[in-house]
């Protein structure tokens, strides 16, 4: 028996992946569920755990860069096998009975019925799967990601899915794919003397930003700054601009868009927060591309993060901001988005102002390999002290995550103190 | 019940009809001898008025059968050979098929155009097609293709009955086959498949000979694949409920037909079942047709159409083995 390993698909727009490491040499012998190589995508490293155990085949060296999908390599239960996967084939599976019976008879065998010849791999990121497979797994609520498929090339068939359905430890759940934890089909088992009501397995986009996040906590120093900007000014341009805007049919000017504008200029005058910490060097980046953390609901229900990337920030005008974030949000939310479009940000904002006056200050993550990161809050009318007297004004407390290995105080200081005056007096930003 | 081949079922299926109405007739090409068989004797019972042979022009044959039914007859036109369909192109497609429409309805023309079809025989490139697709293809006909003696009667009764033009081809291999034929008299409306033999596994949906060839296959794979063999009956009208059902229940469909394949019988089946039991599929719709060759003839022929173990083959690869 031969086994796959191959990329997994483990985010909406992941499309590919390079081999970071090989943790075992050619040949080696590995355990099942061992870690057997490690691949980096766009965003995060993932370790690729063993299938099933046996003799490993490297099919794809590091550096390579792979299309979700691809065979990376094999591991080969048996020595017949191990020869077998080395020459880069995996038996086909057609029936010998079916060839027996056409030689005996001696009548001329013309290929006229279609048949998919070898199971080679599943190129291309789409799943191989049979659409009455698929419709099972959707209605038994199985995962087919990481299943493996006994049909023509890998096809996951009927059987396959019943198999899944039927082994409660759905130890043919995870296959390949193996950052994903086993689905428990029933719930409700204890774990460390406590009863489970749901077992939510950590794959795909959840497991993306699990790893993300963590990432960022483990590799950065991060040093939170709190604010509070008055709001006064930005109140009253909006609404004066919108007032202009929508009766020739413009987009409606949200106040994220007006901070992505403040936050752009304001790194052009701060371009260490506009930076990476990459090896031993600190990269300022010429451009400003700011991403803004969208909320999505899941197919499953539950809610994730992406964060798409308005390039250029800095060069554009606030309508230009504007179509382009309802655009990218649109997007996001029907799962459209294109990898690029997520990729390739150097700063981002966190807006957190539809979630009340209840959330205020907040400590966001950096969303790595970034320097900072910009959490603005929902504005509330507070009192302050204007020429001497206390008046009520609209305040939004702000909150500004950077990276204490790149910088110091003073940039974040500075950057805080341009917003402040480019949110507080909107004029300021065009200076 | 009494035992006929599947010509005299065929012949007797006219004289029923010929003795019930009138209005009835036979014309062709040495339809009074009849090579083939399917109007022998008929001559002697109904007279040449009612049996006539023709000139060797299958136009004309065609035309004074359209002719004919238009003025209020329903004429059994005999083309020999199904091929002949080519010859007589014009009368069958443009004019039968499309007399009721061009009238706003109030034109019918009720005929047969019977042909014997298929290979099994050497005959050649112009002596072996089903000319299936093409009929299929043209709106206004209907299509009646039997696999065995008793359809054929049914099937032939109904197609004289029925107000359209019906191609009505049976088979050369299917004509040394006997079958059990009630006395009384029976009727198969068209548009009826039938399921040949039930199974779980896989569907098979075999047209004309095919079916013979699937329900031998489908009984030397016993044990090993439990296939339901289908046999449509008539392409035009095409029971495909009947087959969606199957597909729903088997998940798995190979289509087996003696035209040729691009843009075949099999094509359009194949079409349909993706059309309404995609969901329900766990491979890709298979098919078996013959090769898109001229039908060769003599000892090339079985290189052309599809023999038993390419049958079982397909049956297998369908059914995921």
């Amino acid at each position: 028996m031969i086994t796959k390993l191959f990329i997994p698909k483990l985010g909406m727009t992941m499309e590919k992946a390079t081999i970071a490491e090989w943790r075992y040499r050619h040949g080696d012998r590995v355990e099942k569920d061992a870690p057997v190589l490690v691949i980096d995508t766009e965003k995060v490293a993932n370790e690729i755990e063993a299938p099933t155990a046996g003799r490993l085949v490297i099919v794809a060296s590091v550096g390579e860069e792979l299309p979700c999908g691809a065979v990376v390599g094999y591991i080969a239960e048996t020595e017949e096998a191990f020869a077998q996967a080395e020459k880069g084939g995996v038996p086909a599976t057609q029936s010998a009975d079916a060839v027996t019976t056409a030689i005996e008879t001696g009548e001329p065998t013309p290929p006229l019925v279609a048949r998919e010849e070898l199971p080679e791999c599943a190129l291309g990121e789409r799943l191989k799967i049979s659409p009455l497979a698929r419709r099972l797994a959707k209605e038994q609520g199985i995962d087919p990601k990481g299943i493996t498929g006994s049909g023509p090339g890998g096809r996951i068939v009927r059987k396959d899915i019943e198999a899944a359905g039927k082994d409660a430890t759905a130890n043919t759940v995870t296959a390949a794919a193996a950052p994903m934890v086993p689905v428990a089909s029933s719930g409700h088992a204890a774990v460390g003397g406590k009863r489970t009501k749901e077992v939510v397995p950590l794959k795909g986009i959840r497991k993306v930003i699990s790893d993300h996040m963590q990432l960022s906590h483990s590799v950065s120093a991060p040093v939170s700054v709190i604010s509070e900007i008055d709001m006064t000014e930005v109140i009253a341009l909006r609404e004066r601009i919108n007032s202009k805007v929508a009766p020739l049919g413009g987009p409606s000017i949200t106040f994220t868009d007006i901070f992505v504008m403040a936050a752009a200029k304001s790194l052009k005058r701060t371009p260490i927060l506009n930076s990476s910490l990459i090896g031993n060097e600190i990269l300022i980046w010429e451009e400003v591309n700011i991403g803004f953390a969208v909320s999505i609901q899941m197919e499953d229900g539950k809610n994730a993060l992406v964060v798409p990337v308005i390039h250029n920030a800095d060069r554009l005008s606030l309508l230009e901001i504007s179509t382009r974030r309802k655009d990218l949000t649109d997007r996001a939310r029907t799962g459209r988005l294109a990898i690029d479009e997520t990729a390739g940000g150097t700063f981002t904002i966190t807006n957190t102002g539809t979630f009340g006056p209840w959330w205020h200050v907040q400590t966001p993550i950096i969303n790595q390999p970034e320097a900072a990161i910009l959490g603005t809050a929902s504005i509330v009318d507070r009192p302050a002290v204007v020429d001497g007297s206390i008046v009520i004004r609209p305040i939004m407390p702000v909150s500004l995550t950077f990276d204490h290995r790149i910088m110091d105080g003073a940039p974040p200081a500075q950057f805080l103190n341009y917003l402040n005056e480019m949110l507080a007096d909107p004029q300021m930003m065009l200076v | 019940m009494k035992e006929l081949m599947y010509w005299n079922a065929i012949s007797e299926a006219i004289a029923e009809e010929m003795a019930r109405d009138d209005k009835v007739f036979v014309i062709g090409e040495n339809v009074q001898e009849s090579p083939f068989l399917a109007t022998k004797g008929l001559v002697q019972k109904f007279g040449s008025d009612r049996v006539m042979d023709a000139p060797l022009s299958e136009l004309a044959i065609a035309g004074a059968t359209v002719g004919a039914a238009m003025a209020g007859y329903r004429p059994v036109c005999d083309l020999t050979f199904a091929d002949f369909i080519y010859c007589a192109a014009d009368e069958v497609l443009m004019k039968a098929a499309q007399q009721y429409f061009i009238h706003n309805g109030e034109v019918g023309v009720p005929c047969v155009f019977m042909g014997v079809a298929g290979g099994g025989f050497g005959n050649g490139p112009e002596h072996s097609r089903i000319p299936a697709a093409m009929v299929m293809h043209n709106p206004g006909l209907k299509l009646v293709l039997p696999s065995n003696p008793y359809d054929a009667k049914g099937l032939m009764k109904a197609a004289i009955r029925d107000n359209n033009p019906v191609c009505f081809f049976f088979h050369k291999k299917c004509m040394p086959m006997k079958q059990e034929i009630p006395d009384e008299e029976y009727i198969i409306p068209l548009g009826k498949a039938e399921i040949k033999r039930a199974g779980t596994d896989v569907t098979v949906v075999a047209t004309s000979y095919m079916v013979n060839l699937a329900l031998e296959a489908a009984k030397q794979l016993e044990g090993k694949v439990s296939s339901e063999i289908i046999d449509p009956r008539t392409l035009v009208p095409l029971d495909i409920d009947t087959i969606i059902e199957s597909v729903k229940k088997t998940n798995r469909v190979v289509i087996i037909d003696e035209d040729t394949e691009c843009c075949g019988v099999a094509a359009e089946i194949a079409q349909q079942i993706i059309e309404r039991a995609f969901d329900y599929l766990d491979a890709p719709v298979s098919r078996l047709c013959a090769a898109n060759s001229p039908i060769a003839g003599a000892a090339m022929e079985k290189y052309v159409i599809p023999q038993l173990p390419q049958v079982i083959k397909a049956i297998e690869t369908a059914a995921g083995l």
